[in-house]
């Protein structure tokens, strides 16, 4: 089979019109096996097991793993995909059990198909040996009458944060013997636990741990993780204590190919390109015809339906039946004959969401084809991970969309690949996180006075629950759970996911004009039923219209893109919002041919309650600040704006509430003379650099686009100057801002960066983001005031005093570039 | 100017209430945030505002609570005394002492103990939630025993969780080896009991019998009662209105509020409500005795029934007999007192009764299909009257079919009878003299 991809990979490289769009090749080449013998001291019944397994000899990642453990230490093991991870952790975990049948572990995956992946894994060698072990996945599939022998038999426990969170430590009682006894705690794919998940998950970790320590056991951890930058600083601070980092595999690898490739321009002006859907579909469709083993990992699950559908339709008939979709909403049972069938082979290509990105085990694949950047380097990896496992050539090819980041992505492979995965972060100490689990904490076990719960402050928060009166001070001094109340059951450890809004492509559904409106027609459907039933519209080959999850988006942005009569851009298709629920999250739209785009103005107030942090780099230059802010976000109106020329066409009234939120919040604010600009230049240059620097900093913090936002003022209402606010749209902040402002330089570089690579000649929607009519750089000056009267007199204030200067008109990426490159003065450098 | 940490908590909790997942903030101005949860509205700070709340001792000796030693540390206790000649609805508690223990041990699954009335502990508890969590607790246990002539009732309540351990130590040494009689006990308060030792590392109480009177309640009026919650069964078993009593998921407010404020007319009624429960566990254990031993004549054909299934599963036929008989003929006879009966005899080979009982069953209740297929077996295996079998299936072919349609499953039980009704004629015929 290698000799296809050999070929084919010869005859792209041979191909110009290929190669036009490749922006970047790079062969790793093939890696020996580095392997050591198993370790004298191993559990002879272990050994015997790893015999029967047929291994004689480890890996050396795996030998260092079984010797740090083996003094005490807690280790994070950061190997490639398919390099033997998994018998990092099972490994000290048999020896230990074997040794003291008393022992318990616990492990813990992000999803319950992962652990149950694992249990099967770990019952092959189990069946070798003769000390009995029992491992169970705990989950909400679970039996009730096998939770009872799981609490007192179990020697591994595979669960999930979510379960121990919600169903094991608030009734530790019941898993007495798995506490008094818990030696090992296994966190596999630990880089997912980052963001507001991951700091949900490290208190967790320190419930769990404050239970242990009750029960007077100290548990080592043993983590595994996909190629993170901090792998040391993210294992700390989910375990809190010190993790020796393992990240030397001693796996082979087969020769790899990365191919970076950007679909070709159609429209230069707004910076369109080809959509990467149909490039995929072009590209894989070609694999499938080779008879190379492919997998496609799209951002949605209807893109997953559409590729998988369309492979389908174009490979030849004996293939067919070959091809298949992959993605979460499908049935469990459907689930594991789909990986079965990638694992033997009958399956050829997959199309999938992210679900198969995590370690289920689907053999190794030839091709990888990420459609798409899924949002962080990381994701990245692992994807391209799975294709070429130990043997054997294989190739990762990376379709960018068209968004800043994909463009940006694409443009650097190089460092993408070999210098910078970004690190995973997390902010435990986010106070309405670090409020919600010391409530669960609480309801655990009593607090002692002098307790802490991961900040020093913990005593002023138990004060503050006092206060409440959730908790009551003892007159020993300890705090207990005083309320008729389990606080985990209002605790979700992904919220971060809930307060979304569903974008529903209502298309062919009957519209409200005719009598029945589209939340009429959803009102039954969930979430989950929705999928269902677009699945088996799907695979019935019957395509009666049905309403279609098309994206999310959070609710910030929904105030200014999914405001009814918006038009919402998706996956190069125009759309109109017929209609947005707002209490329920929903946004019912339509495809619609129109000629313009919308843009919504949103009054946002940034009131500064704190600050916490102040720095220039230079006298007269910009200053960066850090502190705690209160946004309060209003829509005001909407413009519709025309495609070609960027003529205002139209506005309307947004009716939709006022959002607050309390948070943290960076901001950098600018000497008005520091650079020689109008106000109207002014504007347009802060709201391009904000629209790039909110890219650059998702980038650089590792997280979605979603989990930051921006505000710019030209006349800052507290200091009067121009002002770029950026700030974390999850309440009381996750350290985004604050990773922004101590590291501003490099974010800074980056957003300059992604400008000057964007393909635009003066700024584009992908790069400065959507033009700003009225203001400089943006589109030609318009005849008639733009807006609602309050805004369109100082829009035409500025006009005017613009016109009465000479300066040339600078475009938008200009304006843009220079607000970024402004540094004051600089002290002068000695010759 | 610099924000305190606690004015930073409550604008953040306050923020995201309000435009939080419930959307308060997008209805906008519908009032303020939901008081929390189980919690009696009190003014703010009336702690601060007022003077210092009075000292334990003091709020507690109004109800009689003495810190004793009971030999596990110091605990808040009270002793509530009853004379044993005092009535209970329509028992005395003096009939504990001769009432038929065994009888109720076997019920509960317990034949064999030595049901002593002396080492009976009546258990009962109030908890700060209804969940199983381990911030879920006792905070007040009642522990309820006969002594000389009186009923002892000792309550111990919690006001200072630092009390706790050694209120376990104390109940632990108290039920270890005790008889524990509880109103369901098993599924609530004593794994309640059992895992707040746990946390404490404490041993569970040794050797404990358990019987719980939920199960044997639910045996007896189940069918009778809307409910068989412990009030339901005081007031229509036990003939015992309680006036003013407060219902039980009100208790956990009562006591925080008590807890804030020390206040004790708070607290007053969850204690009378708990003490009530006890001495209604002692009533009822009288009751169902009573009834097994047969010193009380059940009432309902229900109650009849219950007791035959028990003698039934004892082989206590005789009694067993009766009691379906006394089911069978009591006013409220249903028509599964009737089919249990003919059942019971159908298992003793007692033919002739079982035959008596299906024949008035299929006159008595024209649409009943089963008495007859009952008969048709009879007719055909037993009696081998192939001619009487098939006129018994035919009967009960015809009343099958007119439930066609209307009642789930009468398509099965229809093409069952077909096949009986042909295979009993083809014995007829075969079996009929060839003339």
């Amino acid at each position: 089979m290698d000799v296809n991809l050999q070929s084919l990979l010869e005859e792209w490289r041979r191909t110009e019109s290929f190669m036009a769009h490749v922006t970047h090749w790079v062969v790793e080449p093939a890696s020996a096996a580095r392997l050591r013998s198993i370790p004298g001291w191993i559990h002879p019944d272990v050994r015997k097991g790893l015999h029967a397994r047929g291994i004689d000899a480890l890996y050396q990642h795996q030998t260092e793993a079984l010797e740090y453990t083996r003094r005490g230490r807690n280790v994070i093991v950061v190997t490639p995909t398919a390099s033997g991870k998994t018998l990092c952790y099972n490994l000290p975990v048999l020896h230990e059990i074997c040794r003291d049948p008393a022992s318990r572990a616990l492990y813990l995956f992000p999803t319950k198909a992962l652990g149950q992946d694992q249990v099967a894994e770990l019952a092959l060698i189990v069946q070798h040996l003769e000390t009995t072990v029992h491992t169970y996945t705990y989950d909400g599939d679970t039996p009730a009458p096998m939770r009872r022998h799981i609490r007192e038999a179990g020697h591994v426990v595979v669960t999930n944060p979510d379960m121990l969170h919600a169903a094991i430590l608030p009734h530790h009682t019941k898993w007495l013997r798995l506490f008094e006894n818990l030696r090992y705690v296994v966190l596999d794919e630990a880089h997912v636990y980052r963001g507001v998940f991951g700091s949900h998950v490290a208190n967790v970790i320190r419930r769990l741990l404050r239970v242990c320590r009750h029960y007077g056991s100290r548990p080592q951890f043993i983590l595994c993780s996909a190629t993170i930058a901090n792998p040391a600083e993210l294992a700390r601070e989910l375990t809190g204590s010190e993790v020796e980092v393992i990240d030397k595999s001693g796996a082979p690898r087969g020769e790899r190919h990365f191919v970076f490739y950007n679909p070709p321009l159609v429209r230069k002006d707004l910076g369109v390109r080809r959509s990467a859907l149909s490039e995929a579909r072009r590209i894989g469709g070609r694999l499938i015809r080779e008879g190379i083993s492919t997998i496609a990992f799209l951002p949605t699950r209807t893109q997953v339906e559409l590729l998988s559908a369309y492979w389908k339709q174009d490979a030849p008939e004996r293939l067919r039946q070959r091809v298949a979709g992959y993605r979460g909403g499908y049935l469990p049972g459907e689930r594991r004959a789909l990986e079965r069938g990638l694992r033997n082979g009958d399956i050829l290509a997959v199309a999938s969401t992210n679900a198969l990105e995590l370690g289920i085990d689907i053999g190794s694949l030839e091709v990888s084809l990420s459609v798409g950047y899924p949002g962080s380097v990381a994701s990245l990896r692992q994807q391209s991970g799975r294709a070429g496992r130990r043997h054997g050539l294989s190739a990762a090819v990376f379709i960018a969309g068209p968004s800043a980041l994909d463009q940006y992505v694409v443009h650097h492979a190089d460092r993408v690949l070999a210098t910078s995965p970004e690190a995973a972060r997390i902010y435990p100490e986010n106070l309405l996180i670090l409020m919600d689990h010391l409530k669960c904490a609480a309801y655990e076990l009593p607090f002692a006075a002098d307790e802490q719960f991961g900040v020093e402050t913990t005593a002023e928060l138990l004060a503050y629950l006092a206060e409440q009166r959730v908790v009551h001070q003892g007159h020993d001094g300890r705090f207990h759970w005083m309320a008729d109340s389990l606080p985990s059951h209002g605790v979700s450890l992904r919220s971060a996911a809930r307060d979304n809004v569903v974008i529903i492509n209502v298309e062919g559904v009957p519209s409200p004009a005719r009598g029945l409106s589209a939340a009429d027609v959803l009102a039954s459907a969930e979430p989950g039923a929705l999928d269902e039933a677009e699945r088996r519209a799907f695979f019935a080959g019957s395509r009666l219209p049905r309403p279609q999850v098309i994206g999310e988006m959070d609710r910030f942005s929904a105030l200014t893109m999914l405001h009814p009569q918006a038009i919402y851009m998706h996956q190069s298709r125009l759309y109109q919002v017929e209609e947005l629920d707002w209490e329920n999250g929903k946004a019912f739209v339509r495809p619609v041919a129109a000629d313009y785009y919308t843009d919504a103005e949103l009054a946002v107030t940034l009131r500064v309650l704190d600050v916490f942090g102040e720095r220039a780099q230079a006298p007269e230059g910009p200053v960066h600040r850090f502190g705690e802010v209160m946004v309060t976000a209003t829509p005001t109106v909407y413009k519709k704006i025309k495609l070609d020329t960027h003529e205002n066409v139209g506005w309307g009234k947004i009716h939709l509430p006022e959002m607050e939120l309390h948070t943290m919040g960076y901001w950098c604010a600018w000497p008005r003379d520091a650079l020689p600009f109008a106000r109207s230049e002014w504007e347009s240059a802060l709201r391009g650099a904000a629209w790039a620097l909110r890219h650059a900093a998702a980038l650089h913090c590792m997280c979605a686009t979603g989990d930051i936002q921006v505000a710019v003022e030209i006349r800052d209402v507290l200091s009067g100057l121009p002002t770029l606010y950026l700030y974390d749209t999850y309440p009381g902040g996750v350290g985004l801002a604050d990773r922004v402002y101590r590291q501003a330089e490099q974010v800074f570089a980056a957003a300059v960066q992604m400008i000057r690579d964007c393909g635009c000649e003066a700024g584009c929607p992908a790069c400065v983001g959507p033009a700003l009519p009225g203001a400089a750089g943006g589109g030609p000056p318009l005849a008639a005031p733009p807006l609602a009267e309050g805004a369109s007199a100082e829009v035409a204030a500025g006009g005017l005093a613009d016109a009465g200067r000479q300066t040339p008109a600078a475009t938008a990426k200009e304006l843009a570039l220079r607000l970024l490159e402004a540094r004051g003065v600089l002290p002068c450098p000695v010759p | 100017m610099p924000r305190s940490l606690r004015e930073r908590i409550a604008a953040l909790e306050s923020s995201v209430r309000q435009g939080g997942a419930t959307g308060g903030a997008v209805r906008g101005g519908e009032g303020g945030f939901p008081s929390p949860p189980g919690r009696l509205q009190q003014a703010p700070d009336a702690q601060l505002a007022g003077a210092a709340p009075a000292p334990w001792p003091q709020v507690l000796a109004v109800f009689g609570f003495e810190r004793v030693d009971q030999g596990g540390g110091p605990v808040w206790c009270r002793t509530l005394r009853y004379d044993v000649l005092t009535r209970y609805g329509r028992h005395r508690f003096a009939d504990l002492q001769r009432c038929e223990l065994a009888e109720l041990f076997r019920a509960a699954g317990l034949a064999g103990i030595r049901a002593d009335w002396r080492k009976l502990r009546f258990f009962d508890t109030e908890t700060t939630g209804l969940g199983s969590g381990a911030g879920t607790f006792p905070f007040l246990y009642a522990l309820g025993q006969m002594a000389g002539d009186e009923l002892v009732i000792d309550q111990y309540l919690l006001v200072d969780h630092a009390d706790e351990s050694a209120l376990l130590h104390t109940l632990q040494r108290r039920l270890g080896g005790s008889l524990v009689v509880s109103f369901n006990g098993k599924a609530f308060d004593w794994p309640m009991l059992l895992s707040r030792c746990a946390m404490h590392r404490i041993a569970d109480p040794p050797d404990v019998f358990h019987v719980d009177l939920l199960p044997p309640s639910r045996r007896l009026w189940r069918q009778r009662l809307a409910s068989v919650a412990l009030a339901e069964l005081e007031r229509a078993v036990l003939g015992m209105e309680r006036s003013g009593d407060l219902p039980g998921r009100e208790a956990p407010a009562r006591y925080f509020a008590f807890l804030d404020e020390r206040n004790p007319d708070l607290i007053r009624a969850v204690l009378e409500h708990n003490a009530a429960d006890v001495c209604a566990l002692v009533a009822l254990a009288v009751r169902i005795a009573d009834l097994l031993s047969g010193r009380r004549e059940a009432q309902a054909a229900s109650e009849h029934l219950a007791l035959a299934r028990w003698y039934d599963e004892w082989g206590q036929h005789d009694l067993a007999a009766r009691a379906f008989a006394a089911a069978a003929a009591a006013p409220d006879a249903t028509w599964s007192a009737n089919w249990l009966r003919g059942l019971h005899h159908k298992r003793r080979g007692q033919w002739a009764e079982a035959v008596q009982v299906w024949r008035e069953m299929a006159d008595r209740h024209p649409w009943t299909v089963a008495p007859l297929v009952e008969l048709a077996k009879w007719a055909e295996h037993h009696e081998r009257r192939h001619d009487e079998a098939e006129a018994y299936a035919m009967e009960a072919l015809r009343r099958a079919q007119l439930a066609l349609g209307r009642v789930a499953g009468a398509a099965d039980v229809v093409a069952e009878l077909r096949r009986r009704v042909e295979r009993v004629r083809r014995k007829r015929l075969r079996q009929a003299p060839p003339n």
